[in-house]
């Protein structure tokens, strides 16, 4: 088994309602969906969120769409009416969640695909 | 009616914001072959920030929408092409009838109907339900409140179409509904009809944000590449009445519609994909089928619906004093330890400040951590100080735009660019209201 960012395996958009933040996770491969579904659960997000989400994380799974939804509760300091933050609306969070790392197989085809970007 | 295609409606979703492109409002136009285009331009604060400026001698609608009409109207009335938007924002009546004595001036023949009733002011007043955020009924709040609109649903706008309006102009509504109307008039589509009414509202959600349905937010450089990202088409949906919504967008432009960029704006601003809830009805994707039915074209089937709530969301706008924001640059070796002390400067002479001292001020590092909230990865060599603080009005806001215009000859070594920006801010309060209590209406305006 090799490490990898999420960010190479699904994509995902952030919205928020209040102090909510919802966020999509959607694998690139429909194969991968068994994979993300495993590594990818409620609690693995809260603690990669870490002090940002001070609320529950619910995760629902949408196999027919090959997507997860997540809900972060209490985490975009009290939402638009009261924040204070550069980015109100956590609309750059999707960047947050991609950064998490999962295990993927030796020859899944997402290492081959961060070889070729090269991305730092 | 004008039916392009029996059983089918077509609709061009105009914008994802008020001041989305027009280029792209045109395109589906002119060649989306579109029966309605649907323009959203209210989000949570601008009612509010429209009413205050009624108070103070303005419109209460969207101003720009003129602008953008001269340039829409003369091609939507050569097609035949109905227009539906929320752009009343305060005054919907008053909007509509602007564009009535826009389409007389351009020698356009047109039926312009307004939306009402969303103005729940006196009955809140006389109800004093209680709010979601302070479970405390309104009259607790003590502040002046600037409005209160209730969510409508489709109801009037579905009314107002089959009557024939070519032309409708709502104020609060639920973005859905600006789609979901024209097409119960059009497929003959009931209320009680749960489904029919998901259908509806999936079709709504998928164009209310505009591009961000074709390829527009989505662009990742290597690996979510979207073409010719520059001239994104925005997104037309087309229902039919087996109860299947296709998207595509106008030959020829810009962007990209497939599995991934639909279902990222199927979850945009969804909580539970099993009721997504709207005054129209609580939509459920849980059992959608997604068909990449052709190069740029998804075919959707397979939304239900459940209950529709009874009762209906209310958003209370309240003034919530001034924004203020302000910048200033360091670069180089230790920029981020010279940003760091310009920021404790600032936060040291606002507690002894009388007017800032019981303010939260919050000091970001652009290029660090503002939006990532991690640390830095590397030596930073190019960062920005952001002060920002929400105080009771202008004198307070000045005092601290003061504090950090004064770093360039009291703070740190070498600060630069300083920018200043400061704004009223409006605070929302959620409430429900019984359905049955709320009456919206429909009537054709004369300029």
């Amino acid at each position: 088994m090799a490490k990898i960012e999420l960010f190479y395996v699904a994509h995902s958009r952030t919205g928020d309602k209040g102090d909510s933040q919802t966020m999509s996770l959607i694998p690139y491969r429909a194969e991968d969906y068994a994979l993300v579904e495993k590594q990818v659960t409620a609690g693995a997000v809260r603690k990669h969120f870490g002090k940002l989400v001070r609320g529950n994380v619910t995760r629902y799974e949408l196999p027919n769409l090959g997507a997860f939804n997540f809900v972060l509760e209490e985490t975009l300091q009290g939402g638009v009416n009261d924040s204070l933050n550069l980015d109100t609306h956590g609309k750059t969070r999707s960047a947050v969640v991609l950064a998490m790392l999962i295990e993927v197989p030796d020859d899944h085809p997402a290492l081959k695909t961060k070889a070729a970007l090269g991305i730092a | 009616m004008k039916q392009r295609k029996p059983g089918a409606i077509r609709i061009g979703g105009g914008s994802g914001f008020s001041n989305d492109r027009l280029d792209a409002a045109v395109e589906l136009v002119e060649r989306g072959d579109i029966d309605v285009l649907m323009l959203e331009t209210l989000a949570e604060r601008t009612l509010a920030l429209l009413q205050v400026a009624k108070r103070k001698g303005g419109s209460g609608y969207w101003d720009s929408l003129a602008g953008r009409l001269d340039v829409l109207l003369p091609a939507m009335a050569k097609r035949g092409t109905k227009f539906v938007t929320n752009a009343g924002g305060a005054a919907p009546e008053a909007c509509a009838r602007m564009i009535a004595r826009l389409a007389r001036e351009k020698g356009i023949k047109l039926k312009v109907a307004a939306v009402t009733g969303d103005d729940v002011t006196d009955l809140v007043r006389a109800s004093d339900p209680v709010l979601v955020e302070t479970h405390e009924p309104v009259s607790r709040l003590g502040t002046d409140i600037i409005c209160t609109n209730a969510y409508l649903g489709a109801d009037a706008i579905a009314a107002a179409y089959a009557a024939g309006a070519d032309v409708i102009v709502t104020g609060r509504v639920t973005d859905s509904a600006l789609a979901l109307g024209p097409t119960m008039a059009t497929l003959g589509w009931q209320p009680d009809d749960n489904d029919a009414m998901a259908c509806g509202v999936l079709a709504g959600h998928l164009l209310e944000c505009g591009g961000q349905a074709t390829g527009g937010y989505f662009a990742e450089p290597g690996l979510k590449d979207v073409p010719d990202v520059d001239r994104i088409g925005f997104p037309i949906a087309e229902i039919r009445d087996d109860r299947s919504i296709t998207v595509t967008k106008p030959p020829g432009s810009g962007g990209r519609i497939d599995r991934h960029t639909i279902t990222e704006q199927i979850l945009y601003e969804m909580h539970d994909p099993a009721a997504y809830l709207t005054p129209d009805i609580a939509l459920d994707v849980t059992g959608l089928d997604l068909a990449e039915s052709g190069e740029n074209e998804v075919r959707l089937t397979g939304a239900r619906g459940h209950k529709r709530p009874d009762t209906l969301k209310v958003l209370i706008g309240v003034d919530s004093g001034v924004l203020a924001e302000i910048e200033i640059s360091y670069a180089g070796i230790n920029c981020e330890g010279r940003a760091r002390l310009a920021a404790d400067i600032i936060k040291k002479r606002a507690a002894r400040d009388p007017m800032l001292g019981n303010q939260t001020i919050q000091c970001d590092l652009i290029g660090v951590s503002s939006a990532w909230p991690g640390e830095s990865v590397q030596p930073v060599r190019d960062i920005r100080l952001r002060v920002a603080a929400r105080v009771p009005d202008q004198a307070a806001a000045d005092k601290l735009i003061t504090e950090v215009e004064s770093l360039y000859v009291n703070g740190p070594a070498g600060g630069g660019g300083v920018r200043i920006a400061s704004r009223p801010t409006i605070r929302t309060y959620t409430t429900f209201v019984p359905r049955e209590k709320v009456t919206p209406r429909w009537a054709f305006v004369e300029e």
